[in-house]
């Protein structure tokens, strides 16, 4: 079916009687006018009578459904028995989720001071280190070489 | 639409009142007054007439057990309906590897008369052919395709009742529906385009329903 995707919805609309009085008389006149809407709604038609035929048959409950399903719910705990467990399984529920959040929210934290934390801080002291003993290397290797000479008044006699 | 209960029958709220306090015989006749209809929309997603009424045991023994959750915010039938498709799509992912599928077996099925069938194909035998394809064709669609169709289009409820049991917007019953049908429509043209009309058959009317 080639109908543009809007008139495809507002077919729909029109048959599910999504429209209110003025825009389902404008529809109807479209439909009325252009026969590609008129072949749509042939389709359409088509289909939920398939749904109609394959919805009228259905499955029946047995005659002795109702007592059977009675039968079980005398088996079950008092109302009290049941709304009280209802209110346990929601505080369990609660202090689960808790224990979980308090649980993210601690590896968060030591996965900070293990790791992060600590490549931070080793970083922070590592630069100046490295970088101290780079300029003496560099000013030994300058004096073994002669490029420069140590100023008089302070070196060594 | 079905009419949900009759005038002089008790209100669901007395009902569900008197079933809190303790009262079996509410109980009883809240099973009875939605019965059918958990079977109807249960049968849609079981392969056999058993399997249907162990499910729908567990749906009316899971009413009873949370009934003091219901909060009046949504229709009555709308809540039941909720743990009813809940119960429904649990039990097709349970049993996904059985290939569990919507009603195949014809032998079991009571034919009944629900619908009036004006817009239906005139020949008998085409329309039992297009209910067996349509059929066929719902169970090849995805879970939320299948469960908005068979809600809409096998259950008849309005878009609001839709959105109440799968709680979901109007907007979102709209798309998903209209995406439902087009997947619906595709393997239609695509399996068995005999089925759909030729495009010389054309009638002007209004909506169907």
């Amino acid at each position: 079916m080639n109908l543009p995707h809007r008139d495809q919805l507002q077919l729909q609309r029109f048959l599910d009687d999504r429209l209110g009085p003025t825009e389902r008389a404008a529809f109807a006149a479209r439909i009325a006018a252009e026969p590609s809407l008129q072949d749509a709604l042939a389709a359409e038609r088509t289909l939920r009578g398939g749904f109609r035929a394959a919805a009228a048959q259905a499955r029946a409950p047995s005659a002795s459904f109702a007592a059977s399903v009675l039968a079980k719910a005398r088996q079950l705990p008092s109302r009290v028995e049941l709304e009280q467990a209802d209110i346990a399984a929601g505080g369990v529920g609660l202090i689960r989720r808790l224990l979980l959040a308090a649980g993210v929210v601690v590896g968060i934290g030591l996965v900070y001071a293990a790791g992060l934390g600590e490549r931070e801080s080793a970083h922070l002291q590592a630069v100046p280190a490295a970088d101290e003993q780079a300029e003496i290397d560099r000013l030994d290797q300058l004096l073994r070489s002669g490029a420069v000479r140590p100023r008089a008044d302070i070196a060594p006699k | 639409m079905f009419a949900l209960q009759r005038p002089t029958e008790t209100p669901d709220a007395e009902l569900i009142r008197a079933v809190l306090d303790g009262s079996e015989s509410a109980f009883e006749q809240i099973v009875a007054r939605y019965q059918d209809r958990v079977f109807r929309l249960l049968g849609r997603y079981c392969r056999d007439a058993i399997e249907c009424e162990d499910l729908a045991q567990d749906v009316f023994l899971k009413v009873f057990r949370k009934l003091h959750t219901f909060q009046h915010e949504s229709q009555f039938f709308t809540w039941i309906y909720r743990i009813a498709v809940n119960a429904a799509t649990d039990h097709l992912s349970r049993a996904s590897s059985r290939r569990l599928r919507l009603v195949e077996d014809d032998a079991t099925l009571d034919v009944g008369t629900r619908r009036d069938d004006e817009h239906s194909p005139d020949a008998p035998l085409q329309a039992a052919e297009l209910a067996a394809v349509t059929r066929q064709i719902v169970e090849s669609l995805p879970e939320k395709f299948r469960t908005i169709l068979v809600l809409r289009e096998f259950e008849d409820l309005s878009y609001t009742e839709i959105a109440e049991v799968l709680q979901i917007q109007l907007g979102t019953v709209e798309s998903r529906l209209f995406r439902a049908r087009q997947r619906f429509k595709e393997a239609l043209e695509r399996l068995h385009p005999e089925l759909l009309p030729d495009a010389g058959s054309r009638s002007v009317r209004g909506g169907t329903r």
